[in-house]
């Protein structure tokens, strides 16, 4: 191929946002040829100094991280306690964020599994780092549940094994669907994530000026050649952990939301909760591709790669999941209001108008009035409008596990147990810490491994698209003759 | 207990077999090195070395205790000794003395440690019941806050460790003195105890020495009545109330079931004129009493008053005022008085004429089966009130008894306390003895005890701990507990029991009558032969025995006394007061209300944890107490409704900052301070907690007082309530208003006459699978008669001493993590916040068919066993707290933080730092029960410990377990029965027979299925027909 030029060059900063029914989207912009989509990918891995900014992040990251387990030592050491869990708020803080970090897991999933499957080629641009933020927030998600039991140490007995004890674990228990859900999570999302790597960490081990750098991704582009028989398995495995995948996305926050339906608690048991809770979590996790993406591009100049057409897209599914979200808020309040039953319709007016009536209002506020700015082309392509807008529905979606978790418990069934529930510094600082865990493994992997998906972009770049035979450009040549 | 030189006092041929070894050298040199006076080691050994002396004091026990069983060995256990199994627990009767009313107890023993202490079923006033008093009592035996030696002031001031030998030569010194001028200068100051030995050691002590004075002085004192019966009678009187023959019962200002000494009885009795389904028998009663309540703060008792009109709330000022004019009425209505009873000119405020008017025609529709009651803290006068009351309406001799007091002459309490320190002051004390008591503490703050102490140049203060009064004494001696040494105590009919220890003094503490024999130097010094020379009982005497074996001395009870009025004084004082009329009430002149807590009483129970821990009855408020205030009154205030405030109390120019709590009952105007707290020298638990009342308490005004002020000094307080208080909110209020009748089922006698269902209708719910049957075996279930239940929270302490239940402490108390199994619910109902009622329902664990824990749990630590119980399996939980979250009733506590191991100041300690709990509390575990580590749930298990021993014994004997056999210990102390446990299936259990009523519900059983195995009995009411309830949503919480 030797017609780069047949290719139109579009401008970094192009406006690839409109839609031509005629013509395919373009989606990658700049001086994009294939030399230079590797080269400034891989220039992010390869600088021998990170931008300042990077080490600012990280060093931040870092001290969070080290509060996290300075957080979790004093807490395994002295009782779960320590929180500002309580009786009737039994569960607290560890299981707001362990809810809140799955639900942040799962749009890169969607974004890798099921648009790889309806062929939304958009997705290449950020599927890489939508997939790391899958893998390093079930890492998050999954230290909650571990830390969460009063008698950690003994937390193998959720394991079916055989044992001198005769023991064998309840099925019956929604926890431990939930831990078998969140285990083939991490297994599947990692698997998938690494998966699709191999052939730019192949990339990078042979761009690689050191010898530890080539050791290193080496090892880790598992042999990796590029022969004709390896792109076949590779695409297969892909599809196939695709649709492992999506199955996944569908199932995981309904399992995560069965610990709450199955129980009677009013506010909880509910048969909405399922695909309430799936929307909830891809809701929070297209808002925090969003709000990464934004900073993202901008930092390692990745603006032709993740495009405006990107955060477009991006915004667009926001606004459609949020709808989703005020769409079951709306149908909670007319349910309880249907169901007759006074504990039912306490449990949303208390919601609203009880003690904890700001939060109540705050995540209708935030998951459902806040995306609707994404109607307006531009405030999805107005970064201090977009980005303040993600960052609001994350909050919204944090607090709406608050208001699921700590304000249906604090006032159920019988008056005289109702407690209020406060966290304690202890609370804060395992939160705080968790977002250090996430971000210092995501500015690792932004420092040192392919940030986007170099393989895959490459392939829809506008010369990919050139037909045998030449002559025609991409768009053209979508073009039906 | 005696000391073993005493042996031989005891029977040979009984005891042979401890006599030789007794005699033995190494036996003797065990004693001198184990026993007594070297208490302090036993709590520096180590676990090993304390267990072998327990050892010993269990042989002790068994040598000195019950009698029955001969004892053949001491330590070690090489040859057990007959009968006797290691961790079988054995039960010995005991008493307790208690505001000068001895309770029957009967005390489990477990390997020589008393851990339980219940009501002794064969004692008049317990009946097998207890209050909670006497169920925490178990637990200062093992408190390490005790006073462990004599104490000894030196030249500088200083506290030195003395000896009861170095203690006992310095007194012979100041005896040799005393003696010189027969004991001039020597004064004694004792608490007024029942204690017939006591008696007999003061007659001794004057004997020895003409001149030495004796005073007695309680800082909560029932001096009133006596002085009210002296009034009415001429000659002071103990007022006994039968309240199981009354069926019109209305009481002046006195907590009849919450901390009064007479509580039990009063329950049982009170419970008996109102239980409509008698389990034993099944049949439905045709009558209920109906009580009527005069009262200056809501207490239990007012809670209990048929609806709003039948409690009247007036300052207690104004309660002698109500009595008058209800004497007018029945008067007025035909009824004859023996004495002239003026009425005051206008009504209080806030007292309806046809309430007075309706009560009169009910009492008089029941001469002879009504009674009246007057409260401590009510004026003499009101005593004699009511005694003239009862008089005229044939009540004498039927629905109250009234018996000769021992000592007639003395002076009150309150005389006695005037007279004593303007000796002091004078300097004609020179050497002052306290026995018991804490008058430094409590004494009436205008006689400035402590400082008329400096003039008092020798001062001994016997005390259970090292307190107030301790730190001004020159010698401090350790008291011994009442389980831990002999002692005698009449209880209110004068019936007399002996007490029995349980173990041999801790801490080496002695008791009242031994420090009395020291004192006088008679030859006669341990406790076991002085009550024996009291009583006239020999121990080798079959009645000696039969007493300790019933719990009482048969036939020393005092026959009923048959007084005539003559009330030639009662006119002229009554008018007296109508004309001293003072200022109305108002904000600007508030009156307070000196009343006993609840809990801790004047203050001696300050550093039992259990009972700071206990939420107070009526407010709920755990480890303080506060000024109760009424809504109206605390808003005119600018007391804010939604944080506890503190204020300052001012009367004269005495000032009390504390917190103020809004209380729905409480009359306008006045404000209830309840004593007690505010303790500096209690103890770890004690010390610190509230505010100290006594400080505005003076000599003349023990009881109430006003012309106070009150003002906002600008600063919230924490306040520890177990329901909340001040966060509800309007939305919440209507919810709990709307959840109480389905939570509680309530009706009216009258209701229930027409239709015993009250309306309950069984659930249509239709399963859409096979349920579980549980038709097979026995199948446990608990009925709670919530009409009979009085809410006194004896329950929730025996159920905290049975099952080893930790204290938390304030801080974890205000987070939400109280650690009871069994609480009492408390929501008030009623018009509105002037004159509600209160409705109380004890929560423990449902034991629910269909548990909804049981699903949750991933690791099946929660599992309904094939008997109905829902049992927990501490080793196998994990404590993802599931089952707490999804049970419905909240019933299931969670050990945040390592409770049990540890003190409450280091919870948040990391476990490996922690400094490790003494010891010495561990010996009050109940061995069968196991202790729950942090990280473990934990629940009501129907106390299944025991169910196991009795289906044990019934296996082993090849029979079926009997109905009653088995009694949880909640329904063991419940004063008025109103817990029945037993087996369902068994038709004629008497729990079957509460079950089988159309009106006994589960609680929410309509709406979550969950089939739970306790079940309610509906609170049932019978007002006064007259005074219909006025119809109106309930409050709900405030």
């Amino acid at each position: 191929m030797t017609t780069a030029i047949t290719a139109p060059i579009y401008e970094t900063g192009f406006d690839n946002t409109a839609d031509d029914v005629l013509r395919q989207p373009v989606l990658v912009t700049g001086h994009a040829t294939y030399q230079e989509v590797t080269r400034k990918v891989c220039r992010v891995a390869e600088a021998p100094r990170a931008p300042r900014a990077w080490y600012v992040c990280f060093a931040i990251s870092l001290a969070l991280l080290a509060l996290l387990m300075a957080m979790i030592g004093y807490e395994l050491f002295t009782g779960v306690g320590v929180w500002g869990n309580n009786s009737p708020v039994d569960w607290g803080f560890p299981i707001i964020n362990f809810v809140f970090w799955v639900g942040i897991a799962h749009a890169g999933t969607l974004i890798s599994a099921i648009l790889l499957l309806f062929r939304q080629k958009w997705r290449t641009g950020i599927n890489r780092f939508a997939e790391a933020t899958t893998v390093f927030a079930v890492a998050c998600a999954g230290i909650f549940p571990a830390i969460h039991v009063g008698r950690p140490w003994f937390e193998y007995w959720l394991a079916p094994y055989p044992n001198i004890m005769g023991d064998w674990p309840n099925f019956l228990s929604p926890l431990l669907w939930d831990a078998c859900a969140v285990g083939t999570y991490v297994t599947v999302s990692t698997l998938f994530w690494y998966t699709g790597m191999v052939p730019d960490l192949a990339s990078l081990r042979d761009r690689a000026t050191s010898r530890i750098k080539h050791t290193i991704y080496g090892i880790f582009s598992l042999g990796w050649r590029g022969s004709a028989r390896q792109w076949h398995i590779y695409e297969r495995a892909n599809i196939i952990l695709a649709a492992l995948a999506t199955a996944l996305v569908l199932g995981v926050s309904s399992t995560v939301s069965t610990d709450f339906a199955v129980s009677q608690i009013p506010g909880w048991h509910e048969t909405i909760f399922p695909p309430y809770f799936t929307a909830g979590a891809i809701f929070s996790g297209f808002a925090i591709v969003l709000a990464l993406a934004i900073p993202a591009r901008e930092l390692f100049g990745l603006k032709d790669l993740i495009t405006r057409r990107h955060i477009d897209n991006l915004a667009k599914l926001t606004l459609l999941l949020g709808s989703m979200v005020l769409y079951v808020y709306l149908m909670e309040f007319v349910i309880a209001w249907y169901s007759g039953n006074m504990y039912e319709r306490f449990a949303y007016l208390n919601r609203e108008f009880g003690p904890y009536w700001w939060l109540g209002w705050g995540i209708l506020f935030c998951n459902g009035v806040v995306p609707q700015v994404f109607w307006f082309k531009f405030a999805r392509q107005t970064w201090w409008l977009a980005w303040p807008a993600a960052v609001l529905c994350i909050m919204g979606m944090w607090m709406e596990r608050f208001v699921i978790v700590v304000v249906s418990l604090h006032r159920d069934f019988l008056p005289s147990s109702w407690h209020m529930f406060a966290p304690t510094w202890i609370d804060i600082g395992t939160l705080a810490g968790s977002f250090g865990l996430f971000f210092t493994l995501f500015l690792l992997f932004c420092r040192y491994l392919p940030m986007v998906a170099m393989s895959e972009v490459k392939a829809i770049l506008p010369q990919a698209a050139v037909p045998h035979g030449g002559g025609q450009t991409a768009r053209s040549g979508a073009k039906p003759e | 207990m005696p000391s073993l030189s005493q042996n031989k006092l005891i029977g040979k041929e009984y005891w042979r077999s401890l006599d030789e070894l007794a005699n033995t050298p190494e036996f003797q040199e065990f004693v001198h090195h184990e026993f007594p006076a070297h208490a302090a080691e036993w709590l520096q050994g180590n676990r090993r070395h304390f267990l072998k002396i327990m050892g010993a004091s269990l042989a002790l026990a068994g040598l000195a205790g019950c009698s029955r069983f001969p004892v053949e060995t001491l330590v070690p256990y090489a040859h057990r000794p007959a009968n006797r199994d290691p961790g079988v627990p054995v039960y010995y009767t005991t008493a307790m003395d208690f505001g000068g009313i001895g309770q029957g107890m009967l005390v489990t023993s477990v390997d020589g440690r008393p851990i339980k202490v219940d009501g002794n079923p064969t004692h008049p006033l317990n009946r097998g019941g207890s209050d909670f008093y006497g169920q925490a009592s178990v637990l200062n035996v093992y408190d390490p806050d005790r006073s462990r030696s004599v104490m000894k002031k030196n030249a500088s001031g200083e506290y030195g460790e003395g000896t009861w030998a170095s203690f006992e030569s310095f007194w012979k010194n100041e005896l040799a003195g005393l003696k010189k001028n027969s004991g001039k200068g020597l004064a004694v100051l004792a608490q007024d105890w029942s204690s017939p030995s006591v008696a007999d050691m003061r007659r001794r002590l004057r004997k020895a020495l003409p001149d030495s004075q004796w005073f007695e002085y309680e800082a909560v004192s029932y001096d009133n009545a006596r002085e009210g019966t002296r009034l009415a009678f001429g000659s002071p009187l103990r007022v006994a109330p039968e309240l199981a023959a009354a069926q019109v019962i209305v009481s002046f200002d006195q907590d009849l079931f919450v901390g009064d000494p007479l509580s039990v009885k009063f329950a049982r009795d009170f419970a008996a004129g109102r239980r409509l389904t008698d389990p034993e028998t099944g049949r439905q009663a045709t009558r209920m009493n109906r009580l009527y309540v005069v009262e200056s703060t809501f207490t239990m008792t007012g809670s209990h008053a048929e609806n709003s009109k039948h409690r009247i709330a007036v300052a207690a000022r104004d309660i002698l005022a109500v009595g008058a004019l209800l004497a007018a009425e029945l008067r007025n209505q035909g009824l004859s008085l023996a004495a002239d009873v003026p009425a005051p000119s206008a009504p209080p405020p806030g007292v309806a004429p046809h309430v007075i008017r309706a009560m009169a025609q009910d009492l008089l529709a029941h001469r002879g089966q009504c009674v009246l009651v007057a409260g401590g803290d009510q004026p003499p006068e009101m005593h004699a009130l009511t005694a003239i009351l009862n008089h005229a309406l044939g009540n004498t001799g039927r629905t109250v008894n009234y018996y000769a007091v021992p000592d007639p002459d003395r002076p009150t309490h309150r005389e006695a306390m005037v007279q004593l320190t303007e000796a002091m002051r004078r300097k004609e004390i020179s050497t002052l003895v306290i026995l018991g008591g804490n008058p430094v503490y409590n004494a009436p703050v205008d006689l400035a005890f402590a400082q008329a102490l400096d003039h008092v140049p020798t001062s001994i203060h016997l005390a259970d701990y090292f307190d107030e009064t301790s730190r001004l004494c020159a010698w401090h001696l350790p008291q011994c507990h009442y389980l831990e040494n002999w002692g005698d105590v009449r209880t209110y009919n004068g019936l007399i029991s002996i007490v029995q220890p349980m173990i041999e003094p801790i801490f080496g503490g002695r008791s009242a009558i031994e420090v009395l024999a020291l004192l006088i130097q008679d030859p006669v010094r341990g406790g076991y032969e002085i009550v024996q020379r009291a009583l006239g009982i020999k121990a080798t005497e079959w009645r000696w025995k039969k007493a300790l074996f019933d719990g009482y001395v048969e036939k020393t009870a005092w026959l009923p006394a048959h007084p005539t009025i003559s009330a030639a004084l009662l006119g002229q004082r009554m008018s007296d007061r109508w004309k001293r009329a003072a200022a109305a009430l108002s904000v600007h002149n508030l009156e307070v209300v000196f009343r006993r807590d609840s809990k801790i009483y004047d203050g001696r129970w300050a550093n039992n944890g259990w009972l700071q821990e206990l939420p107070e009855p009526m407010t709920r408020l755990t480890w303080d107490n506060a000024a109760l205030i009424s809504p109206k009154t605390a808003q005119a205030l600018g007391i804010g409704p939604h944080k506890s405030h503190l204020i300052q109390v001012k009367i004269a120019e005495r000032v009390l900052e504390i917190a103020a709590y809004i209380m729905p009952g409480q009359p306008e105007h006045s404000i209830t301070l309840p004593l007690g707290y505010g303790r500096t020298s209690a103890g770890n638990v004690g010390n610190g907690a509230g505010f100290d009342v006594y400080t505005l308490r003076t000599s003349a005004a023990m009881d109430y007082q006003d012309g106070a002020t009150v003002t906002l000094i600008g600063k919230t307080y924490e306040l520890a309530s177990t329901q909340n208080h001040f966060v509800i909110g309007t939305i919440g209020e209507k919810a709990i208003a709307a959840r109480i009748p389905d939570l509680i089922h309530q009706g009216t006698f009258l209701q229930f006459l027409k239709d015993p269902s009250l309306g309950h209708k069984k659930s249509v719910a239709v399963s859409l699978w096979d349920e579980h049957h549980f038709d097979k075996g026995y199948q446990w279930g608990l009925a709670v008669d919530l009409t009979t239940c009085i809410g006194c929270s004896s329950c929730v302490i025996a159920c905290q001493a049975e099952n080893n239940i930790p204290i938390v402490g304030k801080p974890q108390v205000l987070l939400g993590r109280e650690m009871q199994w069994l609480r009492i619910d408390r929501y008030f109902r009623g018009p509105d916040a002037t004159s509600p009622q209160a409705v109380h329902e004890p929560i423990m664990c449902m034991q629910c068919e269909n548990a909804p824990c049981e699903a949750v749990c991933p690791v099946g630590a929660t599992s309904t066993a094939p008997d109905g119980l829902n049992t927990m399996t501490y080793n196998r939980c994990i404590g993802t707290r599931y089952c707490a979250v999804n049970c419905p009733y909240k019933v299931r506590r969670f050990n945040f933080l390592d409770y049990n191991s540890g003190n409450l100041n280091n919870l948040y300690e990391p476990n490996l730092l922690r400094k490790p709990m003494n010891d010495l509390v561990a010996l009050q575990k109940n061995p069968q029960v196991s202790i729950r580590v942090r990280g473990v749930m934990e629940k009501c298990t129907y106390c299944v410990q025991r169910i196991e021993v009795a289906r044990v014994v019934a296996e082993r004997e090849n029979r079926k377990i009997r109905d009653g056999e088995i009694t949880p210990a909640c329904a063991q102390a419940c004063p008025s029965r109103a817990l029945v446990f037993g087996n369902i299936r068994d038709k004629n259990s008497r729990v079957a027979a509460l079950f089988r009523q159309t009106r006994c519900y589960g609680i929410l059983n309509y709406l979550l299925f969950t089939a739970p195995r306790t079940r309610y009995l509906p609170k049932l009411w019978n007002p006064n027909p007259a005074l219909p309830a006025v119809e109106n949503a309930p409050l709900g919480e405030q």
